[in-house]
């Protein structure tokens, strides 16, 4: 194939009509080049197998075949990594936990503890906020147990959540780094900083209905989208104090945990996923973690009688 | 006029923009548009924007403003500090924006050098304010700029400013009328690249301004916050976003900037 369409160029040499549509569309569209392409290259590069690539080609059946084979063996090769893959980490034995930020540490232990009583068994945890993993639940992400810290979350996650019983319940404190904030009414003073959750996460919510019953009219300097926000913001200094779970508070005894007088608690809900491939070790996980009762009173959460 | 490639690199590049546009197509399929006045109406949403682009506006200009001086300096000079410095300056561009911010807080947090005393002296402080967001903003654009400039800046022939400081410019006549106007193509793209930096940025600003509605919450951390929550608010937001980041991409490209198309293509 000549490098210039086959249009482009009539009888004698001079550009024709399509060749000056072509070079208006060029010269908006393409690339700027001085002196044009070059001509005095003919490049034989089959882009199909067409009559006249044979001809450029005597060894083209070779080159069929080659292209066959490759592909034949490109899917096999693809195939292969896919089934592998697909098979590599879902033995029976390992189930994987999506969990609310709040039961780091309580769901930590309750696993270890849970795969030293079952030790064919392995289990990954995943934390982040209740309302990303209903999301990822609602997705498809593969999972066994969901627990989060709110209903509506459980139920957010879809037809793979069978919205189950409360399994503990946690309380929300004031948890205050600087003397400058000994009780709740010292939020209102002028100049105190102090943070606490958005409204639209189970965190803040209990926070804002709290403070609200306290009579707390100062506003915070920051809402956080989870509460790992507000206890990295009283880690780093910069909140005088923040609104935290208790269970947090426990985490760090060094703060001073100011008790609300009428406090707010946020339920904590867990699911075995329908779809999971492990159904009956997740089973046995949600049974164990259900009766695992002085634990998270150990964290400080509340049990559920 | 069709141009020679092989079959394997035109797969790569059809791949490859695939895979950049398959996400954005299906964010904008995704959209809830019949919704989409209401939820933009929202007091978040509207917010979110209104910090977005104002604070990401003044944070172009100011670290363009204090980049060119920068970025002249450091080309001109071949002392081997400056050699360091170079890497220094350019850093925040590979700093992970929580780290960035982080480091800001170290520094003009309330506990930070700067910051402490600032607070000491007249009581204020930075952090939850939308000066931080700002200041968020200059950190992590700043360099981008200085880079761009930096690049012009290098090549730039010294007989020029020779040739001025023979017909009798100052040093400051030789920089406002001579340096200025040779890198202007760049300064554009740098006040580009800054705002659109600044428009995304995340992590620092979270870490060091901190999430409040109205003063300190972006764009980016209402759909982070969305997600949570009202993923419908996400979409709105995103769209938006992405409706402007083609917009800013094509005014970059018209011919009426000096670097578009049928542009003067002589200057840097």
């Amino acid at each position: 194939m000549a490098v210039m369409g086959d249009q482009a160029i009539d009888q004698n040499g001079a550009p024709g009509k399509s060749m000056s549509k072509i070079r208006i569309l060029f010269d908006a569209f393409g690339p700027h080049r001085i002196n044009g392409p070059r001509r005095d290259i003919h490049f034989r590069y089959p882009s199909s197998i067409t009559s006249r690539g044979k001809e450029s080609y005597p060894n083209w059946h070779n080159l069929i075949i080659a292209k066959a084979s490759r592909k034949v063996i490109a899917t096999a090769v693809t195939g292969l990594m896919l089934v592998g893959c697909a098979n590599s980490n879902e033995s029976p034995q390992t189930i994987t936990i999506l969990a609310a930020a709040s039961m780091t540490q309580s769901l930590t232990e309750i696993a270890q503890e849970f795969q030293q009583d079952n030790p064919k068994t392995r289990i990954r945890t995943s934390f982040a906020g209740s309302g990303t993993l209903a999301a990822q639940v609602r997705a498809g992400i593969p999972a066994d147990v969901l627990i989060t810290a709110s209903r509506e979350s459980m139920l957010r996650a879809g037809p793979r959540a069978r919205v189950s019983g409360i399994f503990a319940k946690n309380v929300v404190v004031l948890a205050s780094i600087s003397s400058k904030v000994t009780s709740v009414a010292d939020l209102n003073t002028k100049g105190v900083i102090w943070v606490r959750c958005d409204d639209a996460v189970p965190c803040g919510a209990a926070a804002k209905s709290a403070l609200l019953r306290e009579g707390v009219t100062s506003r915070p300097a920051s809402l956080e989208s989870d509460v790992n926000g507000v206890v990295g913001r009283l880690l780093s200094g910069e909140a005088d104090a923040g609104v935290v779970y208790r269970s947090d508070a426990v985490e760090h005894p060094q703060w001073r945990a100011i008790r609300f007088a009428s406090p707010s608690k946020v339920e904590l809900y867990v699911s075995r996923l329908r779809d999971s491939k492990s159904g009956k070790v997740a089973d046995r996980f949600v049974d164990y973690l259900v009766n695992s009762g002085k634990v998270f009173e150990k964290h400080g959460f509340e049990t559920v009688k | 006029m069709k141009r020679h490639s092989s079959p394997v690199i035109t797969s790569v590049a059809t791949l490859a923009s695939l895979f950049l546009l398959l996400p954005q197509a299906m964010l904008l399929i995704n959209t809830p548009w019949h919704n989409f006045t209401a939820i933009m109406g929202r007091d978040a949403t509207f917010q979110a924007l209104k910090v977005s682009f104002v604070s990401a506006t003044i944070s172009a200009i100011i670290a363009t403003i204090l980049s060119v001086p920068l970025a002249w300096r450091l080309s001109r000079s071949s002392s081997r500090a400056s050699l360091l410095l170079r890497p220094l300056i350019l850093s925040p561009i590979i700093l992970p924006p929580t780290v960035a911010g982080f480091a800001l807080l170290n520094a003009y947090g309330r506990t930070g050098l700067v910051g402490g005393a600032l607070r000491t002296i007249s009581g204020l402080s930075l952090p939850y304010t939308s000066t931080a967001v700002v200041i968020a903003g200059v950190f992590v654009s700043m360099p981008f700029v200085v880079l761009v400039l930096l690049a012009a800046l290098d090549r730039m022939p010294s007989d020029i400013e020779e040739a001025a400081a023979i017909d009798g410019a100052t040093a400051s006549q030789s920089f406002w009328h001579v340096v200025i106007p040779y890198a202007r193509n760049s300064i554009a793209i740098g006040i580009a690249l800054a705002w659109t930096r600044a428009l995304g940025e995340f992590g620092a600003t979270l870490t060091f301004a901190g999430s409040l509605p109205g003063i300190t919450r972006t764009v980016p951390m209402q759909v982070y916050l969305d997600l949570e929550t009202m993923p419908e608010g996400a979409f709105v937001l995103s769209a938006i976003t992405l409706a402007i980041a083609i917009v800013v991409f094509l005014l970059v490209r018209t011919p009426w900037l000096p670097s578009g198309p049928r542009g003067r293509k002589i200057r840097s």
